[in-house]
Parts: C-alpha cells; sequence; structure tokens
C-alpha cells in the first residue's frame, strides 16, 4: 500500500470516528441535561420524569419481572403485523397484476381506503374481534396492507417490458412470466415495502394496545399516563425507541443475505 | 432455396383510443434458409413491428406470416427467438441459469439439452464464468450469454431486433463481428432490424429498406461486396461498400428531409 492510500485511509478512519463520538456526545449530553435541569428544579421531573428516575422504574420492572413479557409481547405484534401486511399486500398486488380489469375496477376504492386513517377503524375491530391481541394485529395490518398493495402493484406493472419481450417471445405462460421475471423483478420494491411497513407496524400496535390491551410498551405508556405516572410513560417511550432501532437493524441485516439468489436457485 | 419466413400482403394498424395508426403496409417477403436478412429505415417505420409479427406477439390486421410452413398465429417457443437491444439478462440467475432460460420456459430442459447449452458456453468462452453472476461480466461477454440463451432453444429463425444500439462504438464493432460469426457457424436463418446503414451493409446477404409510417418495402437489395473479407469489420473496407451505403441513404426518406433542410444555393 503506497503511504499517500495509508494517510487517506487513516483520515477517513478519522473522520468516522469524530461522527461517532459527536453522536455519543449528544446523547449523553442530552441525558445529563435533562437530570441536571430536574435536579436544579428548572424542569418539574413529575411531568417530564428524568433519566435516575426512568433507570428505577426499570429496575422495578425488571423486579417484579414484567418488563421483558411487554417488550416481547410488542416486538412479537409488531412482526406478525408487517410480516403479515408484506405477504398479504403482495398476494392482493400480484392478483391485481393478473387481472388487470379487476385493478382498474378496484383503483378509487384502493384510493378511499388508502386516504381513510386505519385507527378509526379500531372500534369496528374491537366490536367485531374481541379486545385481544387479534384486534391490535388486525390494526396492524391494516394499516400497512393497503399501501403496500399499491406499491408493490406499481413494482409489478413497471417491470422492464423488454425482458416481458424476451420471455413472451419464449412462448412463457402468465404463471411463467410471474414467477420468473414479475416477481424476483419487484424484489427491490418489495424490501422497501418490508421496511415502510415496519414503522407503520409499530403505530398500528401502540394504537392498538391503547385501545384494548392489558400487556405490552403501549399499555405501559397508557396506563402510565391514566395514573399520572410520567415515569411510567417516559421508561415504555424510551424503550420502544430502543426496540424500533434494533428492529429496523434487522432487517437491515436480513436484506443484505441475497435472499433472491438462495430463493430463486440458479 | 426453401423459404423459413414468409410475409404475404401483411398490414398492420395499431388501434388506439385517439384513433389507429397504420405502421405496416402491404408487406410481402421471404427469408430463405440460412439467409441473413437485413431490414432499414427510418425510425418508427414499423421495423421492430415486423419482427414481432414474425415471432408471433403481435398479428397482422391483414394477410399472413408463416414460418416454416405453417401459419403464425401467437408467440411459440422454439420456431423463433428474439435478441433484443439490451441483453435483458435477469440479475437473480447465474450466467447457466440465463442461458437456459428459453428451455426452462419450453419445458425442454433436459440433461441433454442442458449439456449442449454448456458446449456453447464453452465455445464462446463463457465456460469459466458460468456459476457466476451477470453484474460480474462486461458488456461484450452479457451479449454473448444473450446469444447462447437464444441459439440454445435452436430456433428456426433469429431476430435481431437493433442487437447493438445500446453499446459503445468500439464494442458494437466487435460484437457485430462475434454475433455475425457465431451465427454464420451456427447456420441460423437471421432477421436485422437496425438504423445503422454499415452494420446491415456488414453483415447481411440481403436489405431491404423501408419507407416511412406506414411501412412499406421501397428497395430490396442483394449484398455482393465482391471480396472474401472472413468478417464484418474487414467488410467496411471493401470498394463497393461506400456505394451500397449512398444507395440506401439515397432511398431513405431521410435523405429527402436534410436535403430540403439545407439552405438554398444561389
Amino acid at each position: 500500500m503506497s503511504s499517500e492510500h495509508q494517510l487517506f485511509l487513516n483520515r477517513l478512519k478519522r473522520t468516522r470516528m469524530y461522527i461517532r463520538l459527536a453522536q455519543l456526545g449528544l446523547v449523553v449530553s442530552f441525558f445529563a441535561l435533562w437530570e441536571v435541569a430536574t435536579l436544579l428544579g428548572w424542569l418539574d421531573s413529575f411531568l417530564v420524569s428524568s433519566p435516575s428516575k426512568i433507570w428505577q422504574t426499570v429496575a422495578q420492572l425488571h423486579a417484579v419481572g414484567g418488563l421483558y413479557h411487554h417488550i416481547w409481547i410488542t416486538s412479537l405484534v409488531t412482526v406478525i403485523g408487517f410480516v403479515g401486511g408484506t405477504i398479504l399486500g403482495t398476494f392482493f398486488a400480484a392478483i391485481l397484476w393478473w387481472w388487470p380489469k379487476l385493478h382498474l375496477t378496484a383503483q378509487p376504492f384502493l384510493i378511499v381506503l388508502n386516504s381513510l386513517p386505519k385507527i378509526a377503524l379500531g372500534p369496528l375491530f374491537i366490536v367485531w374481534l374481541g379486545t385481544g391481541y387479534l384486534t391490535i394485529v388486525t390494526i396492524a395490518l391494516a394499516i400497512s396492507i393497503v399501501t403496500t398493495i399499491i406499491v408493490v402493484h406499481n413494482g409489478f406493472t413497471t417491470i422492464d417490458p423488454l425482458k416481458l419481450k424476451l420471455v413472451h417471445s419464449f412462448g412463457a405462460t402468465k404463471w411463467q412470466s410471474f414467477y420468473l421475471i414479475v416477481l424476483p423483478g419487484s424484489y427491490q420494491t418489495i424490501v422497501s415495502a418490508v421496511k415502510v411497513n415496519v414503522g407503520l407496524s409499530w403505530v398500528g400496535v401502540i394504537a392498538g394496545e391503547f385501545l384494548v390491551s392489558r400487556a405490552g410498551l403501549g399499555y405501559l405508556a397508557i396506563y402510565g399516563g391514566q395514573v399520572l405516572n410520567m415515569h411510567l410513560v417516559m421508561t415504555s417511550v424510551l424503550i420502544l425507541c430502543v426496540a424500533a432501532a434494533l428492529m429496523y437493524q434487522a432487517i437491515v441485516f436480513l436484506e443484505r443475505i441475497n435472499w433472491r439468489n438462495t430463493l430463486t436457485g440458479p | 432455396m426453401e423459404a423459413v419466413v414468409t410475409l404475404n400482403n401483411v398490414s398492420l394498424r395499431y388501434l388506439a383510443e385517439s384513433g389507429e395508426t397504420p405502421a405496416l403496409d402491404n408487406i410481402s417477403l421471404q427469408v430463405k434458409n440460412g439467409e441473413f436478412l437485413g431490414i432499414v429505415g427510418p425510425s418508427g417505420c414499423g421495423k421492430s413491428t415486423l419482427l414481432s409479427m414474425v415471432a408471433g406477439l403481435l398479428l397482422p390486421t391483414t394477410g399472413s406470416v408463416t414460418v416454416c410452413g405453417e401459419k403464425v398465429t401467437g408467440p411459440e417457443g422454439g420456431k423463433s427467438a428474439y435478441m433484443l437491444q439490451e441483453d435483458c439478462l435477469l440479475d437473480w440467475r447465474t450466467i447457466e441459469g440465463n442461458a437456459t432460460l428459453g428451455l426452462e420456459i419450453m419445458g425442454r430442459l433436459t440433461g441433454e439439452t442442458r449439456q449442449r447449452t454448456n458446449d456453447l458456453l464453452k465455445e464462446y468462452g463463457l465456460e469459466n464464468f458460468k456459476h457466476l453472476y451477470p453484474r460480474q461480466l462486461s458488456g461484450g461477454m452479457r451479449q454473448r450469454v444473450a446469444l447462447v440463451r437464444t441459439l440454445a432453444t435452436e430456433p428456426a429463425i433469429c431476430l435481431l431486433d437493433e442487437p447493438f444500439s445500446a453499446l459503445d462504438y468500439t464494442s458494437r464493432l466487435t460484437l457485430q463481428d462475434d454475433v455475425w460469426a457465431i451465427l454464420r457457424r451456427a447456420g441460423v436463418t437471421c432477421i436485422l432490424v437496425t438504423h445503422d446503414i454499415p452494420e446491415a451493409i456488414a453483415m447481411c446477404d440481403r436489405i431491404i429498406v423501408l419507407t416511412k409510417r406506414p411501412g412499406r418495402i421501397k428497395l430490396e437489395l442483394n449484398v455482393d461486396l465482391n471480396t472474401d473479407a472472413p468478417n464484418p469489420m474487414k467488410k467496411r473496407q471493401a470498394p463497393d461498400f461506400r456505394c451500397y451505403f449512398s444507395r440506401i441513404w439515397e432511398e431513405m426518406d431521410l435523405s429527402v428531409e436534410r436535403a430540403s433542410a439545407l439552405p438554398q444555393q444561389t
């Protein structure tokens, strides 16, 4: 390696380190300022809580044993929500791709459903499905499924027409052009849909827990609010931040594995 | 000699809400076995439409298209195979998987045909790359894979739809030599559609010039360069090359447009 290259790499490494340090510094000073502000009485810790109180709440929840149960329930339902939303959405997108006239017929209704705030359907789901997790999963699905249908269908219909021409000239059936070209060719679109759905699913699950649940991070937050225990509210918000970030990182990690090549074979 | 492709008084009109567009008007032609036919004409004259009809992707409004003595009624793998503007390799399949795509679609992928495809890959210097993915290959190699994919199905006729137009000038010249040699060796009947007049003269036995839309046959020209040049690159140096070029250039409607656009000399 030339000395110039070595120098360049060192500079690159240094820049990255500075950025990491700055990020860490921001987090530390945010919490330190928060703590100090409540200690000195600039802020009322009854309203905004404080890092030390949050830490105590976490320790308490940990001691009682409910903490991991709440995190687990909420994360599980979120995963079910975005996986289900993506699979079902892609399935319906495929049906609309298969029958273009059906798509033309359904289009205005899809637009209406897409602009409807799905949370408004919550009371309906509660009456129909009860106050269990089925309702929460349904809300999470309802939030992500319509955009998935629209986005993935758009991906399906904008596949390279030359590739389709090629397989048609080989005499491909509609099913063959779907699984050989259209579906694998929309891989990136579906992956982006998954990423969007992770966020939407969190919204759906937390909103669902606000409405009906007896466990989960959303339940902790709404319960904390009702009994004016802001430490509990802040704790669940912070844990949510961490859980959502971890889940997103997990998706990015899974994306790096080249599923398409693995699944479609040679 | 027996005609592989016969077009009998073929006309085609594109129908749309805003009206109908005549694309081809009363075309009759024959392509003999083993012949390399070139079709040139101004853009939008229906050159590609003509190929689509031979492939069965479009059916003529009037008249009939016959391939190997059978009337074309729809796309049918095995009779004709396309080479398109782009190589259209599927990123998610290996080189071998791409080369066998046509056979797979037709349900003709057996140990024997797979072996023959592998022999073709070997013949064109792609054997060591067959487990790689298209993005790992150069543009020229990708086009050769596309050619193997075409030849693997043993088509009666090979349809080349401006196969070099997306390439830069040097790769274009190299690939013209490559593809020409491969197709000649395989003895396949070919129709080459191009807007590149020198390419047509260098590669084809016979050239048909079409008029502007609706395309009609304006000129039919047998190419005999009076040279024993072994490849298209060398053929370009034949003394008669320029005569053919000016003859075709004159017949293309563009020459008239250009002439009238020039300032009048006084």
